[in-house]
């Protein structure tokens, strides 16, 4: 029981990193209750922003708890002591207990003075069940679902990051209404039960892509072969930039079909009915894909960089020139047909009571940012990555906080130009950074695959 | 005791006064040495010590913090297309595509090259049993580090790099690659520096050794000349011997009362009479293999 209540405790004060992003969380949430107390208006700008910076933060560090988990969880050690396995499952409970608990405390802190309603979000009870559920789900879905060594990697999942910071389109009552907190709370713990049931008890760890892989395995398909394919391979790290991005497209449009799914499962649970229909969290999916992707895509490059120095004979400059145009490429690829299909679904319908195209210009005009992030970051380490969830977050934020606040309604114009122009200064921090390169301090990382799949 | 590097015509490689710094660690300090045209150069160290790193600089992954090195004449950073491509590399993790056959993968590093020597890949396909219609993702270490060997010599290149060639290869297949690594070196004109822990693959194949310790060269020359200049020599007198001899070239020493035994570099006969007449000693000397040279190195 001790070890199962140091690993929870573990899962956040691992690394440095998440230590100091628990510092900024509690910081920032205990300036933000200062400021509400003083201000005494829930709405104004800066308590704003410091509840984004305490909810950014606090997710960030849950999200940086469930990777470590993933990390922890394939160790050949691990696999080995069947009693270890079961101590990390717990500790993952544990971990997310802890979250539920924190999150619950926060929501009577800052929750809404006036009466609750007679759904369970905002109760104590039903906070901390509904946050419980919630968590657990996530974590385990984070732990079967993804894989580091695919292009589809947990960076993608970041979406649930940006997803719990804009929570509040799904809590509101009069956009969806809340499914009872107890089924959410009972469907996260079936959900860790199952896995747990299985990750204790299996024998030889392997991905739930495992199958599908072994039957692929005997069909390779076709590329081609010439000197540009060979140097876009080596670059992407796998057969061409067109099948990483139309992996990338399935991807987010499996999780915008998902998401609606979800939609209409909570739409049954829910307590009230007659709410107006909303799919504003299913268009919210398509708008994130194209900036986390260009940022996945744009990192592969970065870290495929290495493989040409030599094979390819060019010059760092040549090749950051290559990375930055496959880069565009991919933006296209992946941008074109997931902001077409949300300009679509934003034009024809129905959605939220604030002006869905806001959403849509900001996040066009963060995916430079978010592209030449990934040209940045050479190492296959969450940092980054985290970054550009950073500035999903601020761009998310900033769109709810510009359009619902009074005084931010004048300030919608500079949003967009303030984003392109960040992305223009991580362009030239990008150039400079690959004209100098030294790869020695980016060498290949050895992983350590999470359900390790080794078949000889 | 260390390797003249301004001697012979122009060599392949060229470091002087090499250091390399990564935040506030020194990971390589003062390496000045030299690579004539045609030697088997093997790298030898403990884990850590430096030898990959080395190979980084040496390549272009890298800049010197301090110092210089050239291959092939010009600045190994900016390394131009021309002397790349007399260059073949096999780094220590494999940079295989997991998703592609060996066969696609061998495709397209040859689409990349002027120079692919067709016949040469077939041959040691066949000899290596080497599985190209496999994904590489399925493939074990062995067979990796197989298909990442052939990848770096098909466009026969005039410096073969390798970067612990043989540690996932079994009895047979490093048999097999160390045979092919001497046909291959076989040409007066082809170079190959090698990283090994293993030494008796060092001691099979390489005409010359360095042994990195810390970051830094504490020897490179002709493996032979290292063999014959370290000896372990036990001094056994008629007084007990004090703690500390003041000798040259002392590597290590064990004293037992009247009884001490030496480890000593730049070793010749002549000193064989002087500890004896000096110390007034009986002196037996004791001639090391490269395993217990490289040990005694890093005791």
């Amino acid at each position: 029981m001790k070890g199962v209540l140091k690993t929870g405790l573990q899962f956040y004060i691992r690394t440095r990193a998440q230590r100091w992003l628990l510092v900024v969380a509690v910081l920032s949430f205990a300036a933000e209750l200062l400021a509400t107390r003083r201000v005494c208006c829930s709405r104004s700008f800066a308590v704003g922003l410091l509840a984004g910076l305490a909810g950014g933060t606090a997710t960030m560090t849950a999200v940086y708890s469930a990777w470590n988990f993933r990390l922890i969880s394939a160790l050949r050690t691990v696999s080995l002591i069947p009693h270890s396995r079961l101590q990390l499952a717990g500790g993952m409970l544990f971990a997310q207990l802890i979250a539920a608990a924190a999150g619950a405390v926060v929501v009577m802190l800052v929750g809404p003075d006036a009466p609750l309603p007679s759904l369970a979000w905002g109760s104590p009870r039903g906070s901390f069940e509904m946050l419980f559920g919630c968590a657990l789900s996530c974590a385990v879905l984070l732990q079967v679902i993804t894989g580091p060594s695919r292009i589809v990697s947990v960076v993608s999942l970041t979406l649930v990051g940006a997803v719990g910071l804009r929570a509040d389109l799904f809590m509101k009552p009069e956009i969806l209404g809340m499914p009872k907190a107890h089924v959410l709370a009972l469907a996260g713990i079936i959900l860790w039960v199952t896995f747990t049931a299985w990750y204790v008890r299996a024998w030889r760890l392997a991905g739930p892509y495992a199958a599908w892989s072994r039957a692929r395995e005997r069909v390779a398909g076709q590329i081609r072969v010439s000197r540009e394919a060979a140097i876009e391979s080596f670059l992407v790290g796998q057969p061409s930039l067109r099948r990483v991005c139309r992996q990338q497209v399935l991807t987010w449009m499996i999780y915008h079909l998902a998401m609606i799914a979800m939609m209409v499962g909570m739409k049954l649970l829910i307590v009230r009915h007659n709410f107006p229909v909303n799919y504003s969290a299913g268009t919210m999916i398509l708008l994130y894909g194209p900036v986390v992707g260009v940022n996945v895509v744009a990192g592969c490059l970065a870290r495929g960089s290495r493989r040409l120095w030599l094979r390819s004979g060019e010059a760092r400059s040549a090749l950051y020139t290559i990375a930055a145009r496959l880069a565009w490429q991919s933006l296209a690829l992946i941008g074109v047909p997931l902001f077409g299909l949300a300009a679509l679904e934003i034009r024809f319908l129905p959605h939220a009571d604030f002006d869905m195209l806001f959403p849509l210009a900001i996040c066009v005009s963060l995916t430079p940012s978010a592209l030449y992030l990934g040209l940045l970051n050479f190492r296959r380490r969450l940092n980054l990555s985290f970054l550009a969830l950073y500035l999903l977050a601020a761009g998310s934020l900033l769109a709810g906080l510009l359009v619902e606040s009074a005084q931010g309604r004048h300030l919608l114009w500079m949003a967009p130009p303030a984003l392109l122009a960040i992305g223009c200064g991580l362009r030239t921090l990008a150039r400079r950074r690959w004209y100098g390169i030294d790869w020695l301090e980016f060498r290949a990382e050895r992983e350590t695959l999470p359900f390790a799949v080794r078949r000889g | 005791m260390m390797y003249d590097a301004d001697a012979g015509g122009a060599p392949v490689i060229r470091v002087r006064d090499l250091g390399k710094v990564i935040g506030a660690k020194a990971i390589l300090s003062n390496i000045s040495v030299d690579v004539e045209p045609g030697s088997i150069v093997g790298l030898l160290g403990k884990n850590g010590a430096g030898k990959t790193s080395l190979l980084d600089v040496l390549l272009g992954f890298s800049p010197p913090s301090s110092g210089s090195c050239r291959v092939f004449g010009e600045d190994s950073f900016h390394l131009p297309a021309a002397a790349k491509r007399r260059i073949g590399f096999v780094p220590q993790q494999d940079e295989l595509l997991d998703s592609l056959t060996g066969a696609q993968q061998l495709a397209l590093n040859a689409a990349l090259h002027t120079a692919w020597d067709e016949p040469l890949i077939a041959r040691l396909v066949r000899e290596w049993e080497v599985p190209l219609d496999r994904r590489i993702q399925v493939l074990s270490g062995g067979e990796r580090q197989k298909i990442a060997t052939l990848l770096a010599i098909g466009h026969q290149p005039d410096l073969l790099v390798l970067d612990e060639p043989a540690s996932s290869l079994d009895p047979v297949a490093r048999r097999q690659f160390l045979r092919e690594l001497l046909d291959i070196a076989e040409s007066p004109t082809r170079t190959v520096l090698f990283s090994t822990h293993i030494v008796s693959d060092l001691e099979r194949v390489a005409g010359q050794v360095w042994i990195v310790r810390d970051g830094r060269l504490v020897w490179a020359g002709e493996l032979d000349t290292l063999k014959e200049s370290v000896a372990r020599v036990t001094l056994v007198a008629h007084a007990d011997l004090p703690s500390h001899l003041g000798l040259e070239g002392l590597v290590s020493q064990r004293t037992d009362g009247r009884c001490v035994q030496l480890v000593l570099t730049g070793w010749h006969d002549e000193r064989q009479r002087e500890l004896a007449d000096r110390w007034g000693a009986e002196v037996t000397v004791e001639r090391l293999s490269l395993e217990e040279i490289f040990l005694e190195l890093h005791s």
